[in-house]
């Protein structure tokens, strides 16, 4: 086993690599920015080592000053974490050339699964279902027509060049083609200079379901069940749970055997996420490949027992992994809420700032990951996910209603939080019935940006009892009375409750 | 008095006297019975009508926020007198030439702080009001000349008596 192992990256992922690397028996050496000399990661580390630099070009994706700093430091393996570097495949490359190794997958994997087109030849070449339509953009409108009718309405005519949803049509029926067909060019030749177009299925009612998978170097593939992560915005997840809700055990079965041949198919080693698109009459197809750990792979370890980190270390060192097979049965259930610094009521625009008092949640069923502290300062360079709060259930319901007493608990001050807007989805009637798609959150936006009348009423009258405070501060000595009370109401309202029994 | 808390596009006011010793506080005419006690670090235990919250009050850069059950508001709270003083200046915003500063409440002119042919930048104490045992500096609206002083020290005032009359600074 590695004796010591740096990490290249920052914030509550360096932690929870951290904590495992501790709990191994493993040295961890912390690289940090200029920017988070004071994170939390930086003093959890046994080894710290100043990158400098401020943005993440600067610090995080410095490939070269990361490699020379593992060498320098005597670490034998780097784990990426997630975002930054671990998707880089040539980094996997220049450090396994550095003669240390990369805790993630081969180069080779990372390369094919990140190039959208060749991943999914590969998909289909191994049996694994994507969504049905053209491989090559195409611009005869017959030969598009005919296709169509292939793929079975309704369909998507995306811009080959596309972007912004410039030259997209969604069209329901076949005589609608020709009209749509036309538009599309019309509009992605004015947009791009580029007239092709792509023919897709169009995927009704999608729901964002992925399975993780883990492939040691003796050949084992398993995967660990599903987890369900439609709750999004601009295509980023907020709220993860495991199990999903729509799964049975025939169509999980189906699920977690493909995700076994999409990893097998690459030649996959370590924890990698197959991600898929569910429609509405249950057909599953691929989406993409995560070649790395996840940001919501703690509900997974809550629902399976598994330490995901430790078995990444386990299976780069050339260990046997502790994964014996598919996972047949959960344990309870999981849900994951992303915390962001960023105000939901405007937009979810970034909320930087520092964090003048911190009391994370905590009790029964609840986990917490997160890479910030009491006065911390968030800043505009990097993430604004500051934390990642988990709540464990015996089944589903109960992990919601753990995750809403913890948010209810949950105190930061000095920056905005989604929080509240978590509180609301997680409140939410087709949430709690487990009835939602992708387009949740613009679904139901009217609902979920409202404000609680009683909690700003209550925050209205303690502004205002704190301004009387105040003044009744100053006011105390010319009363004749500068013994130092707090204040007269609140000994009168002591005496009145006295008065009362 | 009168406090006026604006919150999330909510306009919340209060009625607040004394019984005794013991002050009231009233919203629409109802008496909200509560207990706020101080935890320290901003943060404060709020029983109100036997509702129980923990709420954290900061301020940043002169703004005061409320931070309660995960929820995070900028809070602007103004006394009557402050709120009346406001729409003052809004009605000087345009450069009137000659002001009357009225009396926002009904008390007792404890001190004046100027005397006639005095110039006043915005921000200056003209007077100190007292009422509920409560000390109120009435404040120049803008950049002025003191031209007349209608109460003296000591004297009790109405509500909207006029105090004191300004008039614009010729450059």
């Amino acid at each position: 086993m590695f004796k010591k192992i740096l990490i290249a990256n920052r914030g509550e992922i360096a932690v929870r690599i951290i904590r495992t690397c501790r709990e191994m028996k493993i040295k961890s050496a912390a690289v940090f920015s200029d920017v988070d000399r004071r994170s939390p990661f930086v003093y959890h580390a046994d080894e710290a080592y100043a990158l400098g630099g401020i943005t993440s070009q600067e610090s995080y994706l410095n490939r070269q000053r990361i490699i020379e700093i593992a060498k320098q430091c005597g670490a034998e393996a780097i784990h990426p974490g997630y975002g930054f570097l671990s998707e880089n495949a040539e980094f996997a490359e220049e450090v396994q050339q550095a003669g240390l190794v990369f805790i993630g997958p081969p180069a080779d994997a990372i390369r094919i699964m990140g190039d959208k087109t060749e991943a999914r030849k590969l998909m289909q070449g191994s049996g694994v279902p994507t969504v049905p339509g053209t491989e090559d953009a195409i611009d005869d409108v017959n030969e598009a027509r005919m296709i169509a009718k292939d793929t079975g309405y309704p369909i998507l005519i995306k811009a080959s060049a596309g972007g912004g949803g410039k030259g997209m049509r969604l069209v329901s029926s076949d005589d609608e083609f020709v009209e749509a067909m036309e538009g599309a060019a019309r509009e992605a030749k004015a947009a791009f200079g580029d007239a092709r177009v792509y023919i897709e299925k169009f995927v009704e009612e999608p729901r964002h379901i992925e399975f993780q998978i883990f492939a040691d170097s003796l050949g084992n593939v398993f995967h660990l069940g599903e987890r369900e992560c439609s709750i999004q915005r601009r295509h980023q997840k907020v709220i993860e749970e495991s199990p999903s809700a729509l799964l049975d055990d025939d169509l999980r079965a189906r699920m977690g055997e493909a995700a076994v041949k999409a990893a097998k198919a690459c030649n996959y080693r370590n924890a990698g996420t197959i991600e898929f698109l569910v429609d509405k009459y249950r057909n599953f197809y691929f989406l993409e490949m995560n070649t790395r750990l996840q940001v919501e792979h703690p509900v997974t370890e809550m629902v399976s027992g598994y330490d995901l980190v430790e078995e990444q270390i386990k299976i780069a060192a050339g260990e046997k992994m502790s994964i014996t097979g598919n996972l047949q049965k959960f344990w309870g259930h999981a849900v994951e809420c992303r915390l962001y610094a960023e105000n939901p009521e405007n937009n979810f625009s970034p909320s930087p700032g520092i964090i003048e008092f911190l009391k994370p949640a905590d009790g029964p069923g609840i986990r917490e990951d997160s890479g910030v502290t009491q006065g911390s300062e968030i800043s505009l360079y990097y993430d604004p996910m500051i934390s990642k709060l988990c709540a464990w259930g015996e089944n589903r319901e109960k992990a919601i209603s753990r995750m809403q007493r913890a948010l209810l608990e949950y105190e930061i001050l000095g920056i905005y939080t989604t929080i509240p807007f978590l509180q609301k989805v997680l409140k939410h009637k087709e949430f709690c019935a487990g009835n939602f798609t992708t387009n949740f959150i613009e679904e139901y936006k009217d609902e979920l940006f409202q404000h609680n009348q009683e909690v700003l009423h209550a925050a209205g009258f303690a502004a205002v009892l704190e301004k009387i405070l105040q003044k009744d501060r100053i006011q105390i000595p010319k009363d004749g009375q500068g013994n130092g009370l707090p204040s007269n109401w609140k000994t009168s309202h002591r005496k009145n409750a006295l008065g009362k029994r | 008095m009168k406090y006026f808390a604006e919150i999330g596009r909510e306009n919340l006011e209060f009625d607040t006297f004394f019984v005794d010793d013991e002050r009231i506080i009233q919203q629409n005419g109802k008496k909200i019975d509560f207990d706020l006690e101080e935890l320290g670090t901003g943060r404060y235990s709020l029983i109100k009508n036997n509702k129980s919250y923990i709420l954290h009050l900061i301020e940043i850069k002169g703004e005061l926020y409320v931070h309660v059950l995960g929820q995070f508001f900028p809070v602007h709270v103004d006394d009557e007198r402050e709120k009346a003083l406001k729409e003052l200046v809004k009605s000087t915003k345009t450069g009137p030439s000659e002001v009357e500063i009225k009396a926002p409440i009904p008390g007792l002119v404890v001190q004046i702080s100027v005397k006639e042919g005095d110039k006043v930048q915005k921000g200056d104490a003209l007077l100190i009001l007292e009422a509920m045992k409560m000390e109120n500096i009435i404040k120049s609206p803008g950049q002025f000349k003191v031209q007349k002083i209608s109460a003296g020290q000591g004297d009790a005032v109405q509500q909207e008596q006029t105090l004191v009359q300004l008039v614009a600074v010729e450059e």
